[in-house]
């Protein structure tokens, strides 16, 4: 087949309706295909870095707000019920801990699935359906490795650089949140938060945002390139960038809890 | 394109700042977990180990010295458990410690704990197995700690009554003469047998008790991370002691009149040929009096204390 | 005018090489039959035009050619090449050589007129130096007229700006063939006469084959060496312009009615 042959999905199904399954099957089909033509030679270098630079750097601001309120709520909430088992010494234990193993990498996911996976899904889709995707094709240059494959492999690499940073913040944040009613100095806190953190802690929740990085760009991109004609399809793949990509990042963290506890390493 | 140049080093900056913070917190949890430090491996063999799992935490009189590193079942009684034990702290650990499984907290984590034995030891070497002490069963403990405190309590009554009317002048009179006097008399006999039975009780759980707290002593200790905790504890002990103590005095005295009254003599022979028993009654009355003071305030301390309000809760709810 | 579109002719005549040649092309969408059976030679330095009303299938057509749909049926070979057989590096190597300009002209809203331009260059920049790639471009843009506008965003443009800078675009890589989808579809009459001439002047320069679809009889006139009717997917007539003007054939007449 060449490369024309993806783009008959959509056109094929002229009948509009397609289901759920059918959906699922040409998203692995367009991921099988990523594989295969992210190996292949001719990298764009140039455009993995802007995109990178989208996707990381312009998203970090958002992530960066709402990791350090998410860190600062999580702690000001928590600290009644911890001071009812009169345990709020555990308190920079227990945020530590929630947020790096969980909260961290899910929210910051599904900021970037709101923020990445829609203009994604946008930009691609008005490309498409403005045959600028065409137009990239015919002048040579294979659109998928220099769109999608950018896209994914930035999503893919950035999400969990904006994880780690918003873990940190949140933590910060959590310093501040405990010094709102007690007085911690920070190498205590700092202390407090090492002794709970544990390998098992931070590893599988760093190696799990490698895949919700990879989930929004596979999806936003899948979204964006399958847009039916028409700028109202546009929007469509849009919003559905966004719902899909956080769908699938609640799932993949499932799989990946049921993976970390196979493997012992909870 | 300038743009494009500062977009690249704005990029690096934030990429550089990601990898930066992970190294940095996978350094020091490994500098923590002693992955980067050398170490010497060493196990103990325990009957059960209530939940512990590779990775958790090895401490030294209270000290973190390395990390659980495997967990084996060698046969049906035995688990055995490796660990990794710093080079620096391995020193000071002798081969005839005792190894103990105890809790960080009642809701931390499980920890290995090492107490230093008793006698000469070697220092441990690479593959020594250290032998293990039993834990401490902090139910078990607290039952007891409850018994006697009502023990405490109805012997402090019983005396009490016992003693008012021994200090009632009048009523001393009106006993020696009251032709009823044998009931009153047959009663307090009754009282004070009671009260010398509820004694030994009493002396019987303190003791367990303060084995029981001297065998855990590393693992009071760590059960009772929170300083209050375990003060609170500490003190109860004590108090329990001194009162166990100045009852096992009042026993025998206590025995004695007993015995005074029942024989024929009876009471005016016992009050007036021993006339020291008196004064010696009261004086433990009032002794008896402070400790019993003392550990009723120790127990509502523990009671509000959070790490034991489950036991007196349920205790409560069996109550009504 | 009439001067240039003898010439060619001559030329074509002279040479007679075929640079596309489609055969037994069939394409359908489900159960819509756009295309059944359509057969078309283009010859070297030949101006071919296509004509067929509103959804007859002519972007589907010169979408087949250049691989962006994928026939049903049919052959198409393109200077001796099967397109069909063709992949990945030499696929792409093929559309060098082969211009498209886009009915919607799909100008890379998110780059500037010039990026716009060196985008089709990707590929040469390894034999070709900035300088080079530069100069190609700034020639491209004074070709169309726009040297100005090289650091405008396309949405900056009128619609006659964009075609050109479309245009500009297509013909950067000097393509041996080149396909317009309706190039002055949307444009006033005096711009889309322009906009022809300038395709004219283009071709004349680079030497290029094209076909040309529309609508528009205009373009016709102006500047097909032969014309071809697209009805009901197949060709259903074809001929000078003039041959066609006098046909008698109902399909073709209904085309020609309107002038
Ligand atoms: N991707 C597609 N999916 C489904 N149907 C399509 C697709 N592309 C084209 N068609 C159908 O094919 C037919 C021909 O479309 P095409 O775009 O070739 O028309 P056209 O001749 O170029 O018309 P116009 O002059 O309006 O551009 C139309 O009926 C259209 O519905
Ligand atoms: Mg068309």
């Amino acid at each position: 087949m060449n490369r024309a042959a993806p783009y008959l999905g959509p056109m094929v199904s002229t009948t509009g309706y397609r289901d759920l399954i059918e959906e699922a099957g040409d998203m692995a089909r367009f991921t099988g295909r990523f594989f295969r033509e992210v190996l292949r030679p001719r990298y764009e270098w140039e455009e993995l870095l802007r995109q990178a630079f989208i996707n990381g750097y312009r998203s970090l601001p958002l992530v960066a707000v709402t990791a350090f309120i998410m860190g600062l709520v999580l702690t000001v909430q928590s600290r009644p019920t911890l001071e009812r088992f009169g345990a709020e010494s555990m308190l920079p234990a227990m945020v530590a801990i929630s947020v790096v193993r969980e909260i961290g990498p899910v929210i910051t996911a599904l900021i970037c699935a709101g923020k990445i996976g829609s203009s994604m899904g946008a930009e691609l889709g008005s490309m498409k359906v403005t045959e600028q995707i065409d137009a990239m094709e015919v002048s040579g240059t294979n659109p998928f490795k220099y769109l999608v494959v950018t896209r994914v492999v930035s999503t893919t690499l950035m999400v969990p650089v904006l994880v780690v940073l918003a873990d940190a913040i949140a933590i910060w944040a959590s310093y501040i949140g405990v010094n709102f009613k007690d007085t911690v100095s920070w190498p205590l806190f700092h202390q407090q938060v090492f002794d709970s953190l544990i390998f098992s802690d931070l590893l599988p929740a760093f190696f799990k945002s490698f895949f919700f990085g990879f989930a929004i760009g596979i999806v936003g991109c899948y979204k964006g390139f399958h847009t039916e004609r028409g700028t109202e399809g546009v929007g469509r793949a849009s919003h559905s960038a966004v719902v899909v990509a956080s769908l699938m990042i609640f799932m993949l963290d499932l799989v990946a809890v049921q993976i970390t506890d196979i493997l012992g390493l909870n | 394109m300038p743009g494009e140049r500062s977009q690249r080093f704005k990029l690096g900056l934030f990429v550089v700042a990601g990898t930066a913070v992970l190294i940095l917190t996978l350094y020091i949890m490994g500098t923590r977990k002693d992955m980067f430090a050398r170490s010497i491996t060493i196990s103990a063999d325990f009957r059960e180990v209530n939940g512990l799992r590779t990775g958790n935490n090895v401490r030294y009189s209270g000290i973190n010295v390395g990390t659980v590193d495997a967990i084996d079942i060698v046969n049906d009684t035995t688990v055995r458990v490796r660990l990794n034990i710093r080079m620096d702290a391995a020193g000071h650990i002798r081969d005839n410690a005792l190894a103990n499984v105890g809790t960080d907290g009642l809701m931390g984590n499980k920890l290995v704990s090492i107490m230093p034995g008793t006698g000469e030891g070697d220092p441990i070497v690479d593959g020594s197995v250290l032998r293990s002490a039993p834990g401490l069963d902090t139910d078990a403990m607290m039952r007891t700690l409850q018994r006697t405190n009502d023990n405490l309590l109805s012997i402090t009554e019983d005396l009490r009554q016992l003693s008012e009317r021994l200090n009632d002048p009048n009523n001393l009179v009106g006993m020696l003469t009251d032709t009823t006097m044998g009931d009153v008399w047959r009663n307090a006999v009754h009282q004070l047998q009671a009260a010398s039975g509820n004694a030994r009780a009493l002396t019987d759980g303190v003791n367990t008790l303060v084995t029981d707290a001297q065998q855990g002593r590393g693992a009071i200790g760590l059960l009772l991370t929170d300083q209050g905790t375990e003060e609170d504890v500490r003190r109860i002990l004590m108090d329990l002691r001194t009162a166990a103590d100045t009852l096992g005095l009042a026993i025998g005295r206590i025995d004695r009149f007993a015995q005074g009254l029942n024989n024929d003599r009876g009471l005016a022979h016992a009050l007036t040929q021993d006339t020291a028993l008196a004064g010696d009654v009261r004086h433990m009355m009032g002794r008896l009096d402070t400790t019993t003071v003392l550990l009723n305030e120790d127990l509502r301390a523990l009671q509000r204390n959070w790490l034991l309000r489950k036991y007196f809760k349920e205790k409560e709810k069996g109550r009504r | 005018m009439e001067h240039a579109t003898e010439s060619r002719t001559d030329i074509a005549v002279e040479q007679e090489e075929v640079v596309v040649r489609i055969r037994g092309l069939c394409k359908a969408f489900g159960s819509h039959e756009v295309l059944r059976g359509f057969d078309l030679d283009l010859l070297r330095g030949e101006n071919l035009m296509v004509l067929g009303k509103s959804g007859s299938g002519k972007s589907v057509l010169i979408k087949c050619i250049i691989g962006l749909l994928r026939p049903d049926a049919g052959h198409i070979d393109v200077l001796g090449q099967d397109m069909l057989a063709l992949r990945h590096d030499a696929l792409d190597r093929m559309r060098m050589r082969i211009g498209f300009l886009f009915q919607s002209n799909a100008l890379y809203d998110s780059m500037t007129v010039r990026q716009n331009l060196e985008f089709p260059m990707r590929r040469h920049w390894s034999v070709m130096d900035a300088n080079e790639r530069k100069a190609r471009i700034m020639k491209a843009l004074e070709d169309v007229g726009l040297a100005h506008t090289a650091d405008l965003m396309p949405s900056e443009l009128s619609g006659g700006m964009a075609k050109r800078v479309g245009l500009a675009r297509t013909l950067i890589m000097r393509p041996e063939i080149v396909l317009y989808d309706e190039p002055t579809t949307g444009l006033d009459p005096i711009t889309g006469r322009e906009i022809v001439e300038l395709i004219l002047q283009l071709q004349r320069q680079y030497n290029t084959s094209s076909i040309l679809i529309s609508h528009d009889l205009n373009v016709a006139k102006l500047a097909a060496n032969r014309v071809v009717v697209l009805h009901e997917g197949r060709a259903h007539a074809q001929g000078t312009y003039d041959e066609l003007l006098r046909a008698k054939d109902p399909v073709v007449r209904r085309f020609f009615m309107a002038l």
